[in-house]
């Protein structure tokens, strides 16, 4: 490791000296004065960094070399897809940069046909009528889809709704997006096999219930198999059925929610369609949607004319209204879309295929050491449980640290919550052999440590890394939001 | 595989080895447990493309655009056609940044900790404010996290929203006010602004939660805004500030004029317009809400060794931990759009970032000056502003638009009466000279 990786760097602002310049800019002659009164002006000028461009650009590089990222490491981040990101796909993206929203049609007509034709693939692949691209993140489109709902039954004059029913096993985000669209929650247990308990249910339904949001495969990696009854007993019970696309990437080209019974589906284009994270965004969630609530997507939408020419609408009768400043992250949307041009349906269905197959293969080289309590029909990631490693002194949070060692980052740990000490493990398909080999063989070393008594070192883990382990407790307590 | 290919590495050797240590005996075995009336629909979709087929494919659909950001683009509305520094475009498309998760392991990800810890600083620095979060979507939803920030220190539910604030805010505003349990009321209009004794006149009959200013307005013009967070204070009302960061080295910002939360459309710092798909939610408060504040929250700590350090902090009030009692349902945010920023403004520094303000004002007003000589076009108001204002003409917005447009001039947001025009650091004094000319030949016509 280089000396500047184990060196602590210094801030932005612990480099800056006074008249030290970056910024180049254009003056030009004989412009008048900014003729701003003096009561409207800064009074104190904002302390942003003095710095030089070299300097600029040496301080941040340094910072990308203290990351893991999908570039440089193996990232099993379950729930994640931490998969390879195409680079073609960037420099695309870069080719619409220069469009402003408010440019009329005519102008921007080639950006307008890869959002009405991007739509219509998307509902193809996930058996829905209608899309739109405005959610920005995969929490979005819940919200939208909420506030969607809403709308719908008031429309209907059902205004006894206000309970929506979600899973045990559910992302943190499905009961917050709840409480924002003003609803109630109402959990709903999993079964011994990590499905929904469908009697419990049965249970849960009447006629205060909005609907259902539900992953599907869930957070467990398994298929709900009784799926299509639990959308008929939403249904017969008036109410709506959600699904929460997070894992789409383990059925992509192999099954549709719109053919399992949901009424609405998002999407996470960072996640089943590959475009970079960003290290926590940007994402983008579109939601794909039957007849049924097609009337109420966000504005603006995009037609086709008879002419073929392409037209925004802003507004129309039955619209929740629009959900985003402009339309969403159209620069991750160019991606993605490019991203499936590319695979076809072929190539997407090789997606699910290996990534499902990379799951069970790395779940068989484990498995018989960390239990995986909920193991039958494992799709793209399995949930192994590190407590036989608690008599040890050891816990999850210890293995997560330790595999960062081997320079891996860690499984999404403590989640979800309906298995102890957890360690979800998404390899994703853009994976080798080799690497899930290395990997399954750096899980079963730490087990062996534990084992053999060497608690301590797992405990102080990682020692490899440019810092040791972080006090998190601390950063709370001594709150310290910037430098 | 066909020869357009894909990004998996496995080899029919491998797939063989891996489906016999896990006992299948093909793919399509692992599906078995999807139903099989659901199990391998017909989806019509277009054939795989090669890469250098797709390179062609899209490039085709950009060619079919006319990019603003090519010609005299005098459009605002909350977008602005800012020049993005080469070294700022260069940092942000390195994979170690772009290509990382959430920073849920902090010692595997100090990279973009400590770039989002000094993003904000540098956000709470511009905004005049004690503290920043990690990003927002935008500035639309930051206003709606704005509204709920304030309704969990408060108790009323009217939100009093001024008429200068720009229109697509509010708009998303409503969207959620249903679901957020809000009243939105919209201040009367004087003059392309707000009369501070609106605020005491609308808050006497029931408590008020909020009061939203924008600064400078959506029409460019500037609000006597200190008075009227005054009067909002006065009312025990919420101050929300929505500011236009590239105005903030001249104008004062929102902990300057009395706002306690302030929201703001990033884009400008570090990202292309993208036909508004590269947005980022700047957001900043004051202590009494530093708590409660919705995204991710980057906070300094030591490691074992006592080297300093940075972790996402405060997680338990976010939905993973507090799932349906959390303030917000936020997870992915705009984080690499957030880096962008930080770069930008690290290399404007305060006075790059004042001088962006004066080249981009100094046009704006050798603009006005000109087109009240020359043109039959009148600035809207007498109002001070800063860099984007809104013409009057002998027509109607949107035909003077689309004739500025044939002439290759961009205009707008359009309003009712009148339309805006905004100037930034890209635009030339030719262009402007081309804007006047536009306009005299328009408002002949």
């Amino acid at each position: 490791m280089s000396t500047t990786l184990t060196r602590t760097p210094k801030t932005v602002f612990e480099l800056s000296r006074t008249g030290r310049r970056a910024w180049s800019l254009p003056s030009h002659e004989g412009l008048p004065a900014a003729g701003i009164p003096d009561r409207f002006r800064r009074a104190s000028a904002a302390r942003l960094p003095e710095i030089d461009e070299p300097t600029l650009v040496r301080h941040y590089t340094q910072l990308s070399e203290r990351n893991f990222a999908i570039d440089n490491a193996f990232y099993p981040l379950g729930s994640c897809t931490m998969k390879y990101n195409p680079k073609v796909q960037d420099e695309l993206a870069a080719l619409f940069g220069g469009l402003h929203p408010d440019q009329p049609a005519s102008d921007v007509q080639g950006a307008l046909a890869l959002l009405w034709t991007f739509e219509r693939e998307l509902c193809e692949i996930t058996g829905m009528s209608a899309a739109t691209f405005c959610p920005a993140a995969g929490a979005h489109g819940e919200i939208t889809a909420l506030l969607m709902w809403r709308k719908f039954f008031e429309e209907r004059g059902d205004h006894a709704r206000d309970t929506v029913i979600i899973p045990d096993s559910a992302h943190g985000t499905n009961p917050a997006s709840v409480r924002l669209a003003g609803f109630k929650v109402a959990e709903v247990p999993s079964g011994p096999d990590g499905r929904v308990d469908v009697d419990a249910l049965k249970g849960l339904l009447g006629p205060h219930v909005v609907g259902l949001m539900i992953t599907n495969p869930n957070t467990l990696g398994v298929f709900e198999t009784h799926i299509q009854e639990v959308t008929g007993l939403l249904h017969d019970a008036g109410a709506l059925a959600y699904c929460d696309g997070a894992n789409l990437n383990a059925i992509v080209g192999r099954a549709r929610p719109g053919d399992m019974g949901f009424d609405v589906v998002h999407i996470n284009l960072h996640k089943t369609f590959s475009t970079p994270h960003g290290g926590g965004g940007p994402g983008a969630g579109p939601l794909c949607v039957d007849e049924l609530l097609a009337p109420y997507l966000p504005v603006p939408r995009v037609n086709r004319s008879d002419d073929g020419m392409f037209t925004v609408s802003q507004d129309n009768e039955h619209t929740i209204g629009p959900v985003h400043s402009f339309a969403g992250n159209f620069a991750v949307v160019v991606r993605a879309y490019a991203y499936l041009r590319r695979l076809g349906l072929e190539g997407l269905r090789n997606v699910s295929g290996m990534a499902v197959l990379n799951a069970n293969y790395l779940k068989a080289r484990v498995g018989g050491r960390y239990r995986v309590p909920y193991s039958e029909g494992t799709m793209h990631e399995f949930v192994a449980s590190g407590d036989f490693l608690r008599k040890h002194g050891v816990r999850t949070f210890d293995v997560a640290k330790a595999l960062l060692d081997y320079g891996y980052h860690a499984p999404t740990v403590y989640f979800p919550l309906t298995v102890r000490e957890a360690l979800m493990v998404e390899p994703t398909e853009t994976e080798s052999k080799e690497t899930l080999d290395a990997f399954a063989e750096a899980l079963l070393e730490i087990a062996d440590a534990a084992e053999a008594g060497r608690a301590e070192e797992l405990r102080s883990a990682p020692h490899t890394l440019p810092v040791s382990r972080l006090d998190e407790a601390r950063a709370a307590r001594q709150l310290k939001l910037r430098a | 595989m066909s020869d357009a290919g894909d990004f998996t590495p496995h080899t029919e050797d491998d797939v063989r080895t891996m489906l016999a240590a896990i006992g299948a005996a093909g793919v399509g075995d692992l599906f078995e447990t999807i139903p099989s009336a659901l199990r391998d629909p017909a989806i019509d979709l277009p054939r795989p493309l090669a890469e250098p087929e797709v390179a062609r494919h899209v490039s085709d659909l950009a060619s079919r655009n006319v990019a603003a950001a090519s010609g005299a683009n005098f459009l605002g509305g909350g977008l602005y056609d800012h020049y993005v520094p080469a070294a700022v475009r260069a940092l942000a498309s390195r994979g170690e940044f772009a290509t990382a998760y959430t920073p849920y392991q902090a010692e595997a990800s100090q990279g973009t900790l400590q770039a989002l810890f000094e993003y904000q600083t540098m956000i709470a620095e511009l905004f005049g404010l004690a503290v920043s979060n990690a990003s927002l979507y935008d500035a639309g939803t930051g206003l709606v996290e704005a509204v709920n920030l304030a309704a969990m220190r408060r108790d009323a539910r009217r939100v009093l929203v001024a008429p200068g604030v720009n229109r697509r805010y509010l708009r998303v505003l409503h969207t959620y006010a249903g679901g957020l349990g809000i009243e939105i009321e919209v201040l009367p209009e004087h003059d392309f602004g707000t009369e501070p004794g609106a605020i005491a006149e609308a808050a006497r009959d029931e408590p008020v939660l909020a009061v939203v200013l924008q600064q400078p307005n959506a029409y460019g013009f500037l609000e006597e805004a200190a008075e009227i967070a005054s009067a909002a204070d006065d009312a025990g009302a919420v101050v929300i500030g929505v500011a236009d960061p590239m105005t903030l080295g001249l104008v004062a910002p929102p902990g300057e004029w009395g706002a306690q939360i302030a929201v703001a459309e990033g884009n400008a710092l570090g990202n292309p317009m993208a036909f508004g798909g590269q947005c980022v939610g700047l957001f900043a408060c004051t202590e009494e809400f530093a708590r409660h504040m919705p995204g991710r929250l980057v906070g300094e700590t030591v490691d074992a060794d006592g080297r300093r350090g940075y972790v996402l902090t405060l997680q338990a009030r976010e939905q993973h931990i507090k799932r349906e009692k959390a303030g917000s349902n936020i997870c992915t945010n705009q984080t690499l759009f957030a880096l962008s920023a930080a770069f930008h403004l690290a290399w404007l520094g305060p006075v790059g970032l004042r001088r962006v303000g004066e080249l981009s004002s100094e046009l704006a007003h050798a603009a006005a000056e000109l087109i009240e000589e020359r043109t039959e076009f009148r600035v809207a108001s007498s109002r001070p502003f800063v860099r984007e204002l809104a013409l009057r003409g002998p027509r109607p917005p949107d035909e003077v638009a689309s004739e500025l447009r044939h002439r290759g001039v961009w205009v707008g947001p359009l309003h009712a009466d009148v339309f805006n025009v905004a100037f930034t650091e890209r635009r030339m004094p030719a262009e402007v000279d081309a804007l006047v000319e536009a306009l005299r030949e328009v408002g002949k016509s």
